[in-house]
Order: C-alpha cells, then sequence, then structure tokens
C-alpha cells in the first residue's frame, strides 16, 4: 500500500487529448482534457481512469456547461507565464463573464460547486454577494424575488435588535 | 431559479462573502436567511475571520483591529443597548463575531503585538473587547497620554474611563464613554520603545504591564519605571509580573534585600503580593489578600512556574506554599493540580515536613481532592491531622477515603518509614477508634486489593476493628475466598460464637450477601452457598423491596442455578434478564420454568442480542418460542457483536446463526431505518438513525476483511441483499455520510462499507451524480492491497461489473 506521503509524491498524470462531456440535457462539449481537468471532480475522474472517452455530468445543462468550459479555457490561457494576461485583464474578464441574467448566475452557482472548481465558486458567489450589498431587506425582497414570511413580531425583534446599524 | 432554491451552503458561502456586518440585511428578509444568520453565520469562528480575512487581505489591518465581539443575533441583554448605538458611527467597519469565540480571538489577538502599528493610528483607534481570559483580571484604565480622547475599555469588569481632562472623578462612571476605546496594551506596544515620556493620571500605575510588553529593560529601566510614578501597589505588583513574565532578574531585583524601599519598605508587601493575572488561571485578584503567611501564594506560583528554587528562596525567607488558603481557589480540582505540582517539585522530605506540620491545610486539602499528593506525604498528613481530631461521624465519604488510603499504600514501599508509622498508628488501634468508618473503608479496600501487601493490612485491621456488614457483602463479592474466613474469624472473636447468625439474622444484610455470591463475577465454587448456609445464611430469603431476585442476578455456572433450584427458587418472569451473558442459562432457567408451566418470555432488545452471539440457530429458536423478536437493530447488533467479540468455537455457527436471523426479519421491517426522519435542517436526525447500520455493516468488513473467505463474503452479500430499500439508505450515506469539504459529517467516516455502497450507487446512476462520489474515488487511491483485492471479491459477491467505471483491482 502506498503511503500517504508516496502517494503525494507520487507525479500528476499528464492529460493530453480531449475528452467529452455530456451535460444533463445531452449537450455533448469536446473538450481538451486540461480544460476540463479544471473542474476538480472531472480531474479526479480522469486520473482514475484515462481511457474514458465522456463523462456525464447529469446535474449540469448545456447552457452552463458551456459557460464553465468558457471560463476554464479563458484561465487555463490567461494563468500561462507567458500569456501576457496581467491579473487586472483576468478581473475585468471575470466581470464580463458574470454579467449574465440572475437564473443563469445561480445554475452556474450550482455547477461551480458541483463539478468543483473553486475560483468560478468564489467569483459568482461573490457576483450574488455585491448584488446583494448596501441594500435594505425590502430592497432584496424585491430584487430576488424572495417572501417576505416572517412575522410582524419577527420582524419587530430583529428590527430591534439592529436599529443600532440605522442609526 | 431563485435565490432561495440554492442550497443552504451556497447560501452560506455567498453570505460569508460578506462583510458581517452586510449580512445583517439579507438576513432579515425571510426566515430561512435568517435561520442562515443566527447558525452558520453568527457563529463564524474568530480565527476563520482571521486566517482567510485578515491574512488575505480582505479587510485591512484597521478593520481586523475593529473588530467588535457582538453578535447579530442571540445572544441578546450580554451588552447593554447604550454600547451597541455608541458603535453606531464605526457600523461599516465593524466585523461582527461571537463572543462565545473568545479563546480563538485571543489567540487572534495575541499576535497582533508583533504586528507594525503606527503610532499616528491611535486616535482612531477603535478596539472593544468584550470578554475572555484576555481581559480577565486585567484592569484598564481611561488614559489621557499623547492621544487626546483616548479611552481604554474593559467590559469584563467595571467599566474604568477618563474623559480627556482627565479628571479622576469620573473614574468609576460609565457613563462618559467615548466611542474611542483602545487597549492598554496596545498603547504600550505602539509606544515602544520609549513609554516613559508617556503621562499618565495620577494613580494609575502600569508597571505590571510594561514589564510585561517588555518595556522594561533590565533592573535599570525598572528603577526608571518606578521613579516615573508607576508605584507598586497592591492589585499591582511587579513581582509577580516578574514570575508571570519569566523575568528573573527583576524578580531577584525585587526580592533583594537592597530593594527599593518604594516595594519592600512598605509593610505588608510579600503578604500583599497579588498574582499578575492570565499566566496562572488559577488564580484570581481577590483570592490573594491578606495571606496569613507571607508569601505563600507567590510561592505557589514559582512552584507554578517551574521555579522551584524561587520558591525555594520564599521558602528561606518564611513563605510557607501549603499554608497558602488553597480553599478560595478555583475548586477542588485547582487545588489538586496546586498540590500536585508542589508536591512534584519540591523535594519529599520538605513536602512530607510541611504537610506533617500543617495539619491543618492537610485537612483541608483532603476535603478538596487530596489524592494528588504523593502516597506518603497524604498518609502522614492524614494520619496526623486524624489523630488530633475527636472521633469523626460515620460517613460514606470516609468510607471512600478508606478505600483511596488503602490504594495508596499500593505503592508505598514495603520499607518506606511512612508505612511503618501507618503501621504503628494502626497497631495502636488510634485509627479505628477515632474513625471507625475510615477503618472500615480500608478494610474494604484492602479486601478488595488483592494484593500480598494489602493482606498483611487487612490482618492488621481486623486485629483492632470489627468487619461490618458491608465488608462482608464485599469480602463475599471479592475473588479471594479466604477473605470471607478472615473476616469470619475477626468477627467471631469481636461478636461471640453467635456472631454470624446474628449478622444473618439481618435480612438485607443476609440477602445482600447472597447476592454478593450469586453476582455474575462470583467465581467461588457452588459449594460454598453450603458454607453461607451453615452459618446461617437463607437461600429462599425473599429480596427486599425494589431488589432483584437472586435467580435474575445469578452469574457463574450453571451448576449454581440448579443448586438454587434445589433449594426451592422457582424462576418467575424477570428472572430472565438481558445481564445474564450465558444464553445456557437463559435456556436453563427457560427450561426450569417450562417445568413449572411457567412460559417465561426472554428479554428483547439489542443487550439480548449481544448475549445471543453464542447461541446456535436452533437456540435461536427455542427463544423465539419464549417471545424473542428478531428485530433488524437485533440483527444488526448481532452482526456487529459476533464480529468484534469474535470467538474462535463460533466460527461455525456464524453465517448459519446470522442467516436465520436475516430470515427472520421481514423487509419492511427496515423501514423504520432507512426512512427519512424528521425534517432537520441538517439531515442530522436521519444520519443517527443510519449510523448503527452502518457501524455494524463497517465492523463487519472490519473483521473479516483479514480473511476474506468466501462464506463470509456471501454471508455478507446476504446481509447488503437483505436490506430492502437500499436505494434511500445509499443516496443518504451519500448525502449525508460522506465526508466533504462543506459537509462535514462528525460520526460517520468515509468507510469501505460506504464505498461499497457508493459503488453501487454508481452502478445504479452510470455516473457520478454527487460530488462525494469523488471523494469515494479519492479515498480508494488509499486503500490498501488487502482491501482491494476483498473489495475485489465482494464486488464479484455482489456481482457488480466493472463496465459502469468501478475496478476494484485497478
Amino acid at each position: 500500500m502506498a503511503t500517504p506521503a508516496a502517494a503525494a509524491a507520487a507525479p500528476a498524470p499528464q492529460l493530453e487529448g480531449d475528452i467529452k462531456l455530456v451535460s444533463e440535457d445531452a449537450h455533448e462539449f469536446v473538450t481538451p482534457k486540461n480544460v476540463a481537468a479544471q473542474c476538480k471532480m472531472i480531474k479526479t475522474m480522469l486520473e482514475v481512469s484515462e481511457e474514458q472517452e465522456f463523462i456525464n455530468l447529469p446535474n449540469v445543462k448545456g447552457k452552463e456547461l458551456e459557460k464553465v468550459i468558457e471560463y476554464c479555457r479563458y484561465h487555463v490561457q490567461a494563468d500561462k507565464p507567458d500569456s501576457g494576461v496581467s491579473d487586472n485583464d483576468k478581473k475585468t474578464w471575470d466581470e464580463n463573464f458574470v454579467k449574465v441574467d440572475k437564473e443563469t448566475l445561480f445554475n452556474l452557482i450550482m455547477a461551480a460547486n458541483y463539478l468543483d472548481v473553486k475560483s468560478l465558486l468564489d467569483l459568482t458567489c461573490a457576483t450574488v454577494a455585491n448584488m446583494l450589498k448596501n441594500k435594505t431587506p425590502e430592497e432584496i425582497r424585491r430584487e430576488f424575488n424572495i417572501k417576505n414570511d416572517l412575522t410582524p413580531e419577527e420582524e419587530e425583534e430583529i428590527k430591534r435588535e439592529s436599529a443600532w446599524l440605522y442609526q | 431559479m431563485i435565490l432561495l432554491d440554492l442550497p443552504s451552503d451556497l447560501l452560506v458561502e455567498i453570505l460569508r462573502q460578506l462583510p458581517l456586518l452586510d449580512t445583517v440585511a439579507p438576513c432579515s428578509t425571510c426566515r430561512h436567511l435568517s435561520n442562515l444568520a443566527s447558525g452558520a453565520l453568527t457563529n463564524y469562528p474568530l480565527a476563520e475571520i482571521y486566517e482567510t480575512d485578515w491574512k488575505q487581505k480582505r479587510i485591512s489591518l484597521m478593520v481586523m483591529r475593529r473588530i467588535v465581539a457582538l453578535k447579530i443575533r442571540g445572544n441578546k441583554g450580554s451588552y447593554p443597548a447604550h454600547w451597541l448605538t455608541r458603535l453606531a458611527p464605526y457600523s461599516s467597519h465593524l466585523r461582527v463575531l461571537d463572543v462565545r469565540e473568545s479563546a480563538s480571538f485571543n489567540a487572534a489577538m495575541a499576535d497582533t503585538p508583533a504586528l507594525p502599528v503606527p503610532a499616528a493610528v491611535f486616535p482612531t483607534v477603535t478596539t472593544l473587547y468584550a470578554s475572555g481570559p484576555f481581559l480577565r483580571g486585567t484592569f484598564f484604565m481611561g488614559v489621557d497620554i499623547t492621544f487626546p480622547g483616548l479611552v481604554v475599555l474593559h467590559m469584563g469588569h467595571t467599566t474604568r474611563c477618563l474623559p480627556p481632562d482627565g479628571d479622576e472623578s469620573c473614574r468609576q462612571s460609565p457613563a462618559p464613554v467615548e466611542p474611542r476605546f483602545v487597549q492598554l496594551r496596545w498603547v504600550f506596544w505602539s509606544c515602544r520603545p520609549d513609554p516613559l515620556p508617556v503621562r499618565f493620571p495620577a494613580g494609575c500605575h502600569f508597571v505590571n504591564e510594561m514589564i510585561e510588553v517588555g518595556l522594561v529593560a533590565g533592573t535599570a529601566g525598572l528603577e526608571e519605571v518606578l521613579a516615573a510614578g508607576h508605584l507598586a501597589s497592591r492589585v499591582n505588583n511587579p513581582l509577580w509580573a516578574a514570575v508571570a513574565n519569566g523575568r528573573w532578574d527583576l524578580f531577584d531585583f525585587l526580592t533583594a534585600p537592597t530593594a527599593p524601599d518604594t516595594l519592600l519598605a512598605r509593610p505588608g508587601y510579600l503578604r500583599e503580593a497579588a498574582p499578575p493575572r492570565l499566566r496562572f488561571p488559577l488564580y484570581s485578584i481577590d483570592t490573594c489578600f491578606a495571606k496569613p503567611h507571607p508569601g505563600s501564594t507567590l510561592a505557589v506560583c514559582c512552584a507554578l512556574t517551574d521555579r522551584v528554587d524561587l520558591m525555594q528562596k520564599l521558602v528561606d525567607r518564611g513563605a510557607d506554599p501549603f499554608a497558602a488558603d488553597l480553599s478560595r481557589y478555583d475548586g477542588p480540582s485547582a487545588v489538586r493540580e496546586v498540590a500536585r505540582r508542589i508536591a512534584r517539585k519540591v523535594a519529599p522530605p520538605k513536602v512530607r515536613e510541611w504537610a506533617v506540620g500543617v495539619r491543618k491545610t492537610a485537612r483541608h486539602l483532603h476535603i478538596h481532592g487530596f489524592l494528588s499528593f504523593p502516597p506518603a506525604v497524604q498518609l502522614v498528613a492524614w494520619y496526623e491531622a486524624l489523630m488530633q481530631t475527636p472521633v469523626l461521624e460515620a460517613t460514606s465519604h470516609q468510607r471512600e477515603r478508606g478505600k483511596e488510603l488503602v490504594r495508596i499504600l499500593w505503592d508505598v514501599s514495603p520499607k518506606d518509614p511512612i508505612l511503618r508509622r501507618a503501621q504503628e498508628l494502626l497497631e495502636e488501634g488510634r485509627l479505628a477508634a477515632r474513625c471507625p468508618a475510615l477503618a472500615q473503608g480500608m478494610l474494604e479496600g484492602a479486601i478488595l486489593a488483592l494484593r500480598s501487601q494489602c493482606a498483611a493490612l487487612l490482618d492488621l485491621l481486623l486485629q483492632h476493628t470489627d468487619p461490618s456488614p458491608e465488608c462482608f457483602v464485599v469480602g463475599v463479592a471479592s475473588y479471594k475466598t479466604e477473605n470471607y474466613e478472615k473476616l469470619r474469624a475477626a468477627h467471631l472473636a469481636a461478636r461471640g460464637p453467635d456472631a454470624m447468625r446474628e449478622l444473618y439474622a439481618d435480612r438485607t444484610v443476609c440477602y445482600d450477601i447472597l447476592h454478593a455470591l450469586v453476582s455474575p463475577r462470583w467465581i467461588w465454587s457452588p459449594t460454598h452457598i453450603d458454607r453461607l448456609i451453615a452459618d446461617g445464611a437463607d437461600p429462599m430469603l425473599s429480596p427486599p423491596p425494589g431488589r432483584p431476585r437472586l435467580l435474575a442476578v445469578v452469574g457463574g455456572s450453571e451448576s449454581l442455578v440448579e443448586q438454587l433450584f434445589e433449594a426451592g427458587h422457582v424462576p418467575e418472569q424477570g428472572d430472565v434478564d438481558a445481564q445474564h451473558e450465558q444464553p445456557a442459562i437463559i435456556s436453563l432457567l427457560l427450561r426450569r420454568g417450562d417445568e413449572c408451566g411457567i412460559r417465561l418470555r426472554v428479554p428483547q432488545g439489542p443487550d439480548w442480542a449481544y448475549h445471543s452471539r453464542r447461541s446456535s440457530a436452533k437456540d435461536l429458536r427455542y427463544f423465539m418460542s419464549h417471545g424473542l423478536e428478531v428485530t433488524p437493530s437485533f440483527v444488526l447488533t448481532l452482526i456487529r457483536t459476533y464480529t468484534s467479540r469474535y470467538h474462535p468455537t463460533d466460527q461455525d455457527e456464524l453465517p448459519e446463526l446470522l442467516r436465520f436471523a436475516l430470515r427472520q426479519v421481514a423487509p419492511a421491517a427496515w423501514q423504520p431505518l432507512l426512512a427519512p426522519a424528521a425534517p432537520t435542517t441538517t439531515g442530522r436526525g436521519s444520519l443517527i438513525q443510519l449510523a448503527p447500520a452502518l457501524r455494524a455493516l463497517r465492523e463487519t468488513l472490519a473483521a473479516w476483511r483479514a480473511n476474506p473467505a468466501p462464506d463470509r463474503l456471501r454471508t455478507l452479500s446476504e446481509a447488503l441483499d437483505l436490506l430492502p430499500e437500499r436505494e434511500p439508505l445509499v443516496s443518504r450515506c451519500v448525502h449525508y455520510g460522506l465526508p466533504s469539504k462543506r459537509r462535514p459529517c462528525p460520526g460517520i467516516e468515509m468507510t469501505h462499507v460506504l464505498l461499497v455502497l457508493v459503488v453501487r450507487k454508481w452502478q445504479t446512476c452510470r455516473g457520478l451524480k454527487h460530488p462525494a462520489a469523488r471523494n469515494c474515488i479519492a479515498a480508494r487511491q488509499r486503500w490498501d492491497p488487502t482491501m482491494r483485492v476483498f473489495l475485489e471479491r465482494l464486488c464479484e459477491v455482489a456481482r457488480l461489473s466493472p463496465s459502469v467505471g468501478y475496478r476494484a483491482s485497478s
């Protein structure tokens, strides 16, 4: 049995060639394996069995999968040392990338979580967080279609507890 | 899809992207988010904020320093409203955290002095501490120094503050607190290396703090600080700071005969020596005033800081650590700790001398947990103390202490003078005369000791002590039959020839002794019951109210049961109890009951399953005819106990017994184990329900992995196959059971069984449906070859196809 240390020291397998990713709604995306491997989940699967020709992703729809692949492809290129892409460029690209409607954004969050793309998850969550910022509860409800199910007493209690914030 | 459709962990992930204060509004929108706020968000560990937010530069140093220990929700009433309102101007800079994280908070803050803290920021610094050891015992004062309006506030104690004009009359008033607070420690750190130009209001002495933060350079520096007006006081004594911070140069300086008059010339200086704060958690300021022996507590402190030499120095000057009134500390455990440390550090003769000399302390320590002293010291001090007291009232407490004393004696060398002294005291009979309950306790301890040394002690004690009925009970229950004879002889010698009959005339005593005789741990020969009968014990005695019948507690051998039958006992319902470990005895009781026309019912429950592991399928069928219900939990317990307490002679019986038991459970009976629990936010309820099943299966695998015989694998496969509705089980395992980064699940680890189950899930779903499966794959990398082979064979048995993407041998 390999010791953990030995396992850790083992070189990561080189991922070459393409892999076909199949979305929940049967859209197929042929992607370089090194791009797909930006998703840790896929990377793990590829490491387990390199001979796989396709991977079913039953929790991700084609639209979101395409966006995720786009994100991964950009960052694979941009993160290369000789890419010449600055951090500011990447930031700008990320900001534009998440300029999508809310439903797509939420689906992207789900997809990033499922596929385990940490940077994309952080990016999308931060985007939603920014949308929450500097808004009153009522504004947030309107913006995100949240039904107020708090009783008047609960609302009063919350107001009382956080009154000092709004003085 | 809307925001609230996202899973809770992702919602928390989103909220965590916000400064905590900014989560107030979203968490006030609906109940779901509100619950998240009061759960996940407000329990943000401070260390995490420190690690992620500060270290990753999400927040600035300034903001980190403005961390305010408040909670958004809950913890109401902890802080007065005016506190909150005062924070309003700073709300955009505040971070909210749970004050319960004060330990982490302090841990985080402990590093901050190393940070570059520009003094220029102080006029606007806002730092507020709420609680925690960082503050406890610390005295903060409002100081108007070079930073106007700078106020130190200590929430844990009386609020002390000073308005900018430094009017001391306001010091105790909580009202005029400015919304700018700074902890004094920070002032000093920021003022380094030259704090002395700072003007302190009259009456504010910070020599301790200066020593603590390293501002006092050598004895000359101390003199300078003292000259600047930082006088020693009862609550602010540099000697304590020197000890607490390991500044032994200052300690030597302060305790030297040439110490400045400003310190040692003051009367009662050592007596008033107050401990510092944090470094000695056993102490508080209030406990250290007016000790009867100068320097006593300080000497204890020295012992606690591994400076026995300094303690010795104080002792040479008259301090007596044992004279410190330890009762005023934080309870028995603290006293034990003090005593243990002192006793370990000080040369035994000296400790012994102290202990003997200070009987009052010895008694006191005895009350508070005397056992931390070295045995010899305890013994002498205790005896000496006891000898000075009148006859003590017999209490169960003293009996327990007597047993403890015997345990102490085990560790004393036979040549030890302490033991000899103890023997002298015993031989004089003074112990038994003055403290009979203690002597009885020692007797019981000696009986149970089973050591030759204690056999001599028992003999010695019996020379002066008439054994109590309780001693007889213990004697009968002990593993040494001669103990009964010794007790018997002593009792007869003390009370005359009818003593034993008189003893057994007491029905309760008689019953207790018989009860001890037939208890499951008893190993005497059954013929000894004849000995007791000859002494007057009545084996037909009906049990006292609330006590079990003898048959219900009978253990040891079937012949003893037969003997009780012969004596006239007839089994009744209730005699067949799950505590009987031997199914053979259960069978005997059942059969005897059948013979008498009494249809007994066997006990139910997992305990019974545990004992049934030694049964055969035939036995189980017989028990079922007497009411045994084989339930899923019974089967799971059987699997677990069978494998964890494997007995070589049972091996051949296992598959048959297990298969038989499994077949008795209707498929629908498994449903409660698999049904979803009442809705909870965490699913923990379901998890708890699943835990026994998973544990049982895991242990089964663990037991069989070393020797994966095909028969056993097949049995396991049957067990798995007999779990109907496997799918929900697997789903829930996958959902709740497997560890993941965002959903840690204590109690259920990644197990091989889970892996197998996940493989099946995988097979069903034809793909990875859940991130947990990734962990499964990752964990598989760590399987050892034995496990791989085993799982490969298991897969064969379970008819798992490698084509689904899983190859156990890969």
